[in-house]
């Protein structure tokens, strides 16, 4: 899944000649955080977010019209200059972890020196919950398999042999060392005959499972 | 006695995929000799699906997929354009007259629609209804129409009513849900076994419905093998305040008994306890709220032998206002059945208490959390 999948586009964006006032009604219209602030041919300058504009504003608790006069200057004396961008070929992951190390809510989507797009914490969310999660009607199984070529080969022939659709397939570090946790999805309601097969072919399923066999063992 | 019908007809045991298949019809025959040996019904009480026309079905289902299950019905021949429709898949095999025996059920749970709406205080029970997976263009989780959402439209369309339906199947009710996702006159109230693991795997409790209709779909995921009294507690908490919320005009409720301990395709481990509890719940808040308009639905139940009849007659009981405490199952319709059922057959309608599930107290306490987040959108 790359970044051009997820981002924002076509991005709300503030002219480098604005004020901070301008900004802030932008933010306030579109409900947004961050706005890019970008120079006459859409090249990126800096980035304000809706903190960086509250705090230039003067003090809740002292009044004093003359304070209010902040909001007439230019934009580009608050905006942050120095800004991690990302690609629309990037992608989601790297898109994450980049926004993870820096600590920043969101990453202006740069192509050709130009501000394509915009992504965010929580597009970053949507897209994990999309990868991860259910797009069909589907049951899941968890099932160890060795850590050997081939395995999965031989897991989703189980499927194929048995009618059955794969709607998704996730491998990664189980618990029991040599072994690789599969946790798949399978297009049906019923998968015990699948169960079955799998088990037969010497595979080990750790879901589903069943209270009165743990009350067992 | 009698304050409830029986809608049924001997065509409704068409609904049969193949004798493999979990899913059959089959089983409502089990449950009615369980309910007649027991003398709980009179012969007048139960009534045939009236003959309506198609009309109600094209207002939930597109027309192009009932075309679909008219010729697949014919043709019984898997092409990747039945596929694509859900028709000849594992779970949802061809079979002869299959549109028949789906519109059966539809006409079925449109007359207790019906008859809920011209007996104030009578309810109705229809055990063929409640096949709450199907969408509007697509066959999914043994369910081709759906009659509940065909129903449920045809109670807004000429009552101009608000309707609750709850939903207490161990899968989500998804195929009623996304249907109404953003019709605000339904409300839609769902406890099921947590997508995480089971089919269809949605039913999260951030599913609330979209633009006007936004909090009147309400899910509750619960943990595998959730037991009585938790599921109990749960269900009472999250219906009570959905009926003083909502306020519904007519409740229609999808009685599916895989929740059972004994079912084999999911992981609840409820008893028929929970089975005579959950109609008994449903049935005073109706007659509360909803001026005893109630329609209760069949659904999943895959235990066919054990839960099945069992559950079923608990519901039926409640409904016809003559309530079971704990009975003898009748000797003769152990000498009818057990031939033919594969297990031995229980002797009476409540289980004996089961063992109790490890892990009880972590299971509590999931479940604990994701109420507490249910309940946080009432208060908010």
């Amino acid at each position: 899944m790359l970044i051009r999948d997820i981002m924002h586009a076509p991005v709300i964006t503030l002219p480098k000649t604005a004020t901070i006032r301008d900004g802030m009604a932008l933010l306030l219209k579109h409900r947004i955080r961050h706005l890019p602030v970008v120079d006459a041919l859409g090249r990126l300058y800096g980035i304000v977010t809706d903190r960086d504009v509250r705090e230039a504003g003067p003090s809740r608790l002292h009044y004093d019209e003359d304070d209010f006069r902040v909001f007439d200057e230019p934009i580009t004396r608050i905006a942050k200059t120095d800004v991690v961008t990302t690609h629309p070929d990037e992608f989601v992951e790297e898109a994450a972890f980049i926004m993870k190390q820096y600590r920043i809510g969101c990453l202006p989507v740069v192509s050709r020196g130009e501000v394509v797009g915009i992504v965010t914490h929580s597009d970053l969310l949507n897209a994990v919950i999309t990868l991860m999660g259910v797009d069909q009607p589907s049951s899941r199984l968890e099932i160890e398999v060795p850590d050997r070529t081939g395995m999965i080969a031989d897991l989703t022939a189980i499927f194929k042999a048995q009618e059955v659709n794969i709607v998704s397939l996730f491998v990664y570090r189980g618990t029991t060392p040599g072994y690789r946790r599969v946790a798949v999805r399978a297009r049906t309601m019923d998968p015990r005959r699948l169960i079955a097969s799998i088990r037969e072919a010497g595979f080990i399923i750790r879901w589903p499972t069943h209270p009165d066999h743990e009350t067992l063992s | 006695m009698g304050q409830a019908v029986m809608i049924h007809h001997p065509d409704i045991f068409r609904y049969h995929f193949h004798d493999d298949h979990p899913f059959s019809q089959r089983r409502i025959a089990v449950t009615l000799d369980l309910i007649e040996t027991l003398g709980l019904i009179q012969p007048e009480q139960i009534i045939p699906p009236s003959p309506f026309d198609e009309a109600p079905l094209y207002r939930i289902h597109g027309k192009r997929y009932v075309e679909m299950v008219k010729h697949y019905s014919r043709t019984l021949v898997v092409t990747d354009e039945a596929l694509d429709y859900g028709l000849g898949t594992e779970d949802v095999p061809l079979f002869s007259d299959m549109h028949e025996a789906a519109l059966m059920a539809v006409r079925g749970t449109l007359t207790g629609a019906e008859y809920v709406m011209s007996h104030p205080g009578r309810h109705a029970v229809f055990l063929g209804g409640g096949l709450h997976h199907a969408f509007r263009h697509k066959a999914s989780g043994f369910c081709i129409y759906n009659d509940a959402a065909v129903a449920i439209q045809y109670l807004l369309d000429r009552y101009d009513v608000k309707v609750l339906y709850i939903d207490t199947d161990a899968h989500h009710g998804d195929g009623v849900q996304s249907i109404f996702y953003g019709e605000p006159r339904v409300m839609t109230v769902s406890l099921h076994e947590t997508g995480k693991y089971l089919f269809p795997g949605t039913g999260y409790v951030y599913e609330r419905g979209e633009g006007e209709a936004v909090g009147t779909k309400i899910n509750v995921p619960l943990e595998p093998f959730t037991e009585d009294d938790d599921y109990l507690t749960v269900l009472e908490q999250v219906l009570v305040p959905a009926f003083e919320w909502f306020r519904p005009d007519v409740v229609v409720s999808q009685n599916g008994v895989d929740a059972h301990r004994f079912d084999p395709l999911a992981d609840l481990a409820l008893s028929t306890y929970a089975y005579r509890a959950i109609p008994k719940l449903v049935h005073a808040l109706a007659d509360a709220y909803a001026g005893g308009r109630w329609l209760a639905l069949g659904g999943g139940g895959y235990d066919v032998w054990r839960v099945v009849p069992r559950a079923w007659t608990y519901l039926w009981a409640e409904a016809n206002h003559t309530p079971l405490l704990d009975a003898d199952i009748p000797p003769s319709f152990i000498e009818r059945w057990q031939p033919k059922a594969p297990v031995p057959l229980p002797r009476r309608l409540l289980d004996p208490p089961f063992p109790p599930i490890p892990r009880r107290k972590e299971i509590q306490e999931k479940n604990a959390v994701v109420l507490n987040r249910v309940l946080s959108f009432f208060r908010a």
